[in-house]
């Protein structure tokens, strides 16, 4: 069972430092081992056992970055791509040209860099 | 800015030049799917000129306006090389620029420049190709980016009108 849950179930209570960890993970990085929980309920060690506090970050059971995510990502995917269409939509032609060619001289100066540092062949910069 | 100094395409850069050298011109290429809503780098600015002499002057002027030699061989280019050249990749002050000749209807250019949208940007009026013919030349050049750029602008703009394409739909 997920610590969370599983904490639930046994405590039949959730804390809110314990709720929201995932998305409030800087919360629970102000907690230091051998300190009780904000809330009190349970200790920081217990929690950790739990897989729902790990020192400076949360834990999760089923990482992001990793495999059988796909519909998650394709998800965020579209979201994030919704979003840059609206962002875009939302400027006029010519913010579009002007912010288009600032990104393409920042592009072209960053492959620059890269060349310079050895990175990339030359003729990356003229193909 | 020195052509040694690779920098980005400056299409205001570009676009001054060639109005200071009378050259009559429509943006295409990336910054031109840019202009219809898909914002993303390009590397070059492309311009879509007219046939004959007269431009052919024009384009000459052009490139000493903008210090453009063929990016190919970094050599000066002559009028020959123009009234020869059907495509000019070359390396400026403004960035790398592709000129091209207008192709058959409805990619000619008088066509692609009659209907192009004109907006006021920097302080001088550009010619951007409107988005039937941004989709035109983007089916006909069939690159892995034409691809992207083809759905990007569907998924802002709907269907995309589409215009028989001589040579690829008949």
């Amino acid at each position: 069972m997920h610590g969370i849950r599983r904490h639930r179930a046994e405590n039949g209570s959730s804390p809110s430092s314990i709720r929201r960890e995932s998305l409030y993970p800087a919360e629970l990085s102000g907690l230091s081992l051998n300190r009780r929980s904000s809330s009190g309920s349970l200790p920081i060690h217990a929690l950790i056992r739990l897989g729902a506090y790990h020192e400076g970050m949360a834990v999760s059971r089923k990482p992001l970055l990793g495999p059988g995510n796909e519909g998650k990502w394709a998800k965020i995917n579209r979201a994030d791509a919704e979003q840059l269409r609206a962002f875009n939509m939302a400027l006029t032609p010519t913010q579009r040209l002007e912010l288009g060619q600032k990104l393409s001289q920042q592009a072209v100066s960053l492959l620059a860099a890269s060349v310079k540092a050895g990175n990339v062949p030359r003729r990356a910069l003229w193909s | 800015m020195s052509r040694d100094e690779p920098s980005g395409p400056d299409l205001v850069g570009v676009i001054a030049d060639a109005n200071s050298a009378g050259l009559k011109h429509v943006v295409i290429g990336g910054f031109s799917v840019i202009f219809h809503g898909y914002v993303r780098a390009t590397r070059d600015s492309d311009l879509l000129v007219p046939d004959g002499e007269e431009a052919d002057e024009t384009i000459l002027r052009f490139l000493e306006l903008a210090d453009g030699r063929r990016l190919s061989d970094d050599k000066k280019v002559t009028m020959d090389d123009i009234a020869d050249a059907e495509h000019l990749r070359v390396n400026s002050r403004r960035g790398i620029i592709d000129i091209i000749r207008g192709g058959s209807p409805p990619l000619d250019f008088d066509t692609v420049f009659d209907r192009a949208d004109t907006t006021e940007w920097e302080g001088q009026m550009v010619k951007v190709a409107a988005l039937p013919s941004v989709v035109g030349f983007k089916r006909l050049a069939r690159r892995p980016q034409d691809r992207v750029d083809l759905e990007e602008l569907e998924a802002i703009h709907g269907d995309l009108p589409e215009e028989p394409i001589p040579g690829l739909d008949s």
